[in-house]
């Protein structure tokens, strides 16, 4: 199980897109471990917001923006292995969004030249009023 | 040396003998064929197939006059023949510019023919043989010709598609022949196509421009006849693509069945194909495996198919 332990900061802080938001309530509504680890992270933030304020030091504003960006990176990554995959499934199936073909157009010329044969007419005649 | 020379001038005459006779029945089943197209009547057909666990059938009303054909079904009428096709439901009507002359593929032998009644009527039952397989069951009325009731049989001998007259008469009885159409579009043939020359047994007997920018190609026996559409790029028949999976040496197409025609969709080097006729399962399956094949279901496609349908 892939647990949510990195995206837990960022939805208690409300930066979080709906998506991961619901990815993260519908982990956490299963996953015990994580509800713990929120719970540890919530009692953090609020005796840490019960605290001063200080300036915070510039090594701690790069650690947050270190963390943003692993964060970030590692959703970009899912993204784009769940974009391979999806590639990798669509070119497999052949399928790139295919023109639409009218069979009905495409048919009757079958029929208008099988009517000239004798052959089993008119059984080989009576697609002009079939319908698929 | 008396005695040699009768006997070679009697297993000559015997041999000649044969061959005519041999030849008398071929021309018999070509007879036999011609007239029934040509035969006028009316009446109203059931036509029925079955393929596989797929099956179809419907009932149509049948007129034929003039070398013409008209079908209703639905509200529907359709007029084809010599060529020509038109109907009442909107579509363009048009008619193919030149086509090759009919023959009779030597695999068939006639069987019969035998006199006898059906519908209170006199016909003629006519066994169409292919090797020592019976392949078509035609009952034919002795006065007009006209087909009372058909049968065409698969490899295992199983009936694959009938037609039976449900209601029989002189043509003009039913009163839905529409009239001609004012103008059709004339359609070109084609000098060139890239499919084979033959497949299975068919011979590719004409090639035409298609709608849709597709290309035609009409193979016949002479008795059964497909036609085989093809475009470049991919092309999707949402008809189609709900069909059935037709399994062939490993390679999958999508498949429909309609009473008295299948229609089989593919995909192959970046074309898209489509076929449509009236060819029994065993020929299909044959022809199939000699034109341009789909590429084997990668396994992650496999895989998306089982997850998801």
């Amino acid at each position: 199980m892939n647990h949510v332990g990195d995206l837990l900061s960022a939805y208690l802080d409300g930066e979080l897109t709906p998506s991961e938001r619901a990815l993260v309530v519908d982990h956490l509504d299963g996953c015990s471990e994580c509800r713990f680890e929120m719970a540890g992270v919530d009692a953090a933030r609020s005796a840490i917001r019960s605290l001063p304020i200080l300036d915070s030091p510039v090594s701690l504003e790069a650690f947050a923006h270190r963390r943003r960006r692993r964060l970030a990176s590692r959703l970009g990554a899912m993204a784009a292995a769940a974009a391979v995959v999806a590639g990798f499934a669509i070119a497999g199936s052949g399928s790139d969004e295919p023109a639409p073909l009218d069979l009905d157009a495409v048919v009757r010329q079958h029929s208008a030249r099988a009517s000239v044969d004798p052959g089993l007419i008119p059984i080989n005649v009576i697609s002009v009023v079939n319908e698929p | 040396m008396r005695r040699a020379a009768a006997l070679a001038a009697a297993t000559l005459a015997f041999l000649t003998a044969g061959a005519l006779f041999a030849g008398a029945r071929a021309e018999d089943l070509e007879d036999y064929l011609e007239r029934s197209a040509e035969s006028e009547f009316s009446g109203r057909q059931l036509v029925a197939c079955r393929l596989g666990k797929q099956s179809a059938a419907d009932i149509y009303r049948v007129v034929r006059s003039g070398g013409m054909t008209v079908l209703h079904r639905g509200g529907h009428d359709a007029m084809v023949g010599d060529g020509k096709i038109g109907d009442t439901a909107g579509f363009s009507s048009f008619r193919l510019a030149d086509w090759s002359a009919w023959r009779l593929s030597s695999r068939y032998q006639l069987s019969g023919p035998r006199h006898t009644g059906f519908m209170g009527r006199e016909v003629t039952e006519v066994r169409v043989m292919e090797g020592d397989r019976l392949r078509t069951r035609l009952i034919l009325d002795t006065q007009s010709w006209a087909p009372l009731f058909s049968e065409v049989y698969d490899g295992a001998g199983r009936v694959y598609c009938l037609s039976a007259m449900l209601e029989f008469g002189p043509a003009g009885s039913f009163p839905v022949v529409p009239g001609p159409p004012d103008g059709y579009e004339m359609i070109p043939s084609l000098d060139s196509v890239a499919l084979p020359d033959a497949a299975a047994g068919y011979w590719r007997a004409d090639s035409y421009r298609a709608p849709e920018g597709m290309t035609q190609s009409f193979y016949t026996d002479g008795l059964f006849s497909f036609s085989v559409f093809e475009a470049s790029g991919s092309r999707r028949a949402a008809d189609l693509e709900d069909g059935w999976r037709h399994q062939v040496g490993g390679a999958e197409y999508l498949r429909t069945l309609l009473p008295g025609e299948v229609r089989v969709l593919w995909r192959a080097d970046g074309r898209t194909y489509l076929l449509v006729g009236d060819l029994p399962p065993d020929h299909l399956d044959q022809v199939l495996q000699e034109l341009p094949r789909p590429r084997s279901p990668s396994l992650l496609s496999r895989l998306w198919q089982r997850l998801f349908g």
